[in-house]
């Protein structure tokens, strides 16, 4: 039950899930941190992205680099439309930001019905990516299903960082995040950054969305746990602090894959969230200590 | 001496209240003007509408280098070459001393060899910028970070630069230092509208002023007018 194989095999898994929960946290702290608002969507951007990927890989037969290409623009483009044509009109409408959230809430359900009625009210089966089930690493075989999930997650999330902090554009992203007037008076367009910013968090939900479609199948609700969990990492991390989020979403890949395997797959969920209430209720601010905007 | 900048008769309303009841000043080529006034007169107000940060014209017109400029967005005003050094600083906290800086030539795209020149230039009137390179902008002292804002404005390389209260809340000898640049600045070609309250400093690199009171301009003349005007050295300079 403690051998290498054994522990190595749940690492891995621990890792791939974990993976998936930091970059969805990082989206959630982004989407924060430069519009102070809560997407309630977020999980669905990432089921949304699944099917869009099986439509793309699927469908219409196309490799899978262009799929998962075209999965992160059209994503994308969700996200952009989102914030700039729903959010913004409802902001500019006076709305406070708890309708707003409410309204990404009222977008999941949207998302979630509309994917039943376009693309089918039952799982889809994604058909596998590569030619072999499994491949050998150090002792054990792995699906190579789960390390693309992986690889993907840890290219989005170090892509990310050095958008963010290595060009002129993502600099100006955080600009805008940290003082928008200021923002504004040096000719950025924070209107646009803002849009950018959802725009990016839905690709990188999409694209892990559709790398999740062959461990996990493609359905409706595909999202909905992951998304609190992330959403639990984030909180935990800091909520606003891409990198809180990342190690957030680790650590609670880890206690969920090591729960089910030591303590009981039924409840993996409730300790989950029992932790994220432990963990709040001593440090209300989660680990890393992050102030945002009003 | 032809205009760089021209306000007509601009009316300015938050919601129900007025803020400005039809002001009307100009600012020419290579000129320091000073806009005085006590608290709530509309000085602030006056330079939010021109670059746009705020809306709330209601009547008149701001025109930039002949072309009228209320009504655009904040950034298209920004790229026509309006920099404006905001009150309370308003630098970006968690970014560094150069990051801050590079921000302020966001929109250069290309110019590398200008930028460079321009951040030369903005370290040579700083030097303690330059020191400070690699901090947090959140971590410098007051003083520094009025001096990473003016800095900032520079490397918009603006055709007008306005400031609003560049000596609040700052140590009168690094007060001095800042007007120092200003000066400087001012020599070197740029046209500055400097918002002050602290009237001594301001008409002393000022070469015409404005008075405004409760959203009107009472007085404009030149700044040693103003300097020598009994109720200019009552009211604003704490002169009996």
């Amino acid at each position: 039950m403690f051998t290498f194989p054994v522990i190595l095999r749940l690492v891995i898994g621990a890792l791939m899930i974990g993976s998936v929960y930091a970059v969805l946290g990082m989206g959630y702290s982004l989407i924060y941190k430069a519009t102070g608002l809560m997407n309630l969507a977020m999980g669905d951007f990432l089921m949304l992205g699944a099917f869009v990927g099986l439509t793309f890989y699927k469908t219409l037969g196309l490799n899978i680099y262009l799929s998962f290409i075209l999965t992160f623009v059209v994503m994308f483009i969700v996200g952009y439309v989102t914030q700039r044509y729903l959010i913004t009109v409802l902001l500019n409408k006076g709305a406070s930001f708890s309708y707003i959230i409410l309204c990404t809430a009222g977008l999941s359900m949207l998302f979630q019905n509309g994917v039943q009625l376009i693309w089918a009210p039952f799982t889809l089966q994604f058909p596998a990516i590569f030619s072999k089930a499994s491949v050998p690493f150090l002792s054990i075989k792995v699906a190579p299903e789960n390390l693309l999930v992986l690889a993907i997650a840890t290219v989005s999330a170090v892509a990310l960082h050095f958008f963010l902090n290595k060009t002129r554009f993502g600099t100006a992203m955080r600009a805008s995040a940290l003082d928008q007037t200021a923002a504004s008076s040096v000719g950025i367009d924070v209107g646009l950054t803002k849009g950018i910013t959802w725009g990016l968090s839905a690709a990188l939900a999409g694209v892990l969305g559709m790398a999740l479609g062959p461990v996990y199948g493609v359905y409706s609700a595909l999202g909905a746990m992951i998304a609190q969990k992330a959403f639990a990492g984030a909180v935990t991390g800091g909520y606003g602090n891409i990198y809180g989020a990342v190690i957030g979403g680790l650590f609670y890949g880890f206690v969920e894959t090591f729960t089910a395997a030591y303590v009981s797959t039924a409840y993996k969920d409730v300790i989950t969230f029992v932790i994220l209430i432990v963990i709040l209720s001593v440090a209300p601010n989660g680990i890393f200590k992050e102030k945002v905007i009003e | 001496m032809s205009n760089i900048l021209e306000i007509e008769n601009l009316h300015f309303q938050y919601g129900e209240i007025v803020a400005l009841r039809g002001i009307s000043l100009n600012v020419g080529e290579g000129e320091v003007v000073t806009l005085l006034g006590g608290n709530g007169a509309g000085k602030t107000t006056t330079l939010t509408a021109i670059s746009g940060l705020i809306n709330g014209i209601t009547q008149g017109e701001i025109r930039f280098m002949g072309e009228k400029i209320n009504g655009k967005a904040p950034h298209k005003i920004a790229a026509l070459g309006i920099a404006h050094s905001l009150e309370g600083r308003h630098i970006f906290s968690q970014l560094t001393v150069m990051e801050n800086l590079m921000m302020g030539a966001y929109l250069r795209k290309g110019d590398n060899a200008g930028i460079a020149k321009d951040l030369e230039y903005v370290f040579h009137l700083f030097p303690r910028l330059k020191e400070r390179e690699k901090q947090q902008g959140g971590t410098l002292s007051g003083g520094e970070q009025q001096m990473l804002a003016v800095g900032r404005a520079l490397m918009q390389a603006p055709k007008l630069l306005m400031l609003d209260e560049p000596s609040l809340g700052i140590a009168p000898i690094i007060v001095e230092d800042i007007f120092r640049a200003l000066h400087q600045i001012n020599q070197d070609g740029l046209p500055l509208l400097l918002v002050e309250q602290n009237c001594n400093v301001a008409l002393d690199i000022a070469h015409r002023g404005y008075v405004i009171e409760t959203g009107e301009i009472i007085l404009s003349d030149t700044a040693q007018a103003l300097a020598e005007n009994e109720l200019i050295q009552k009211s604003y300079m704490g002169m009996e």
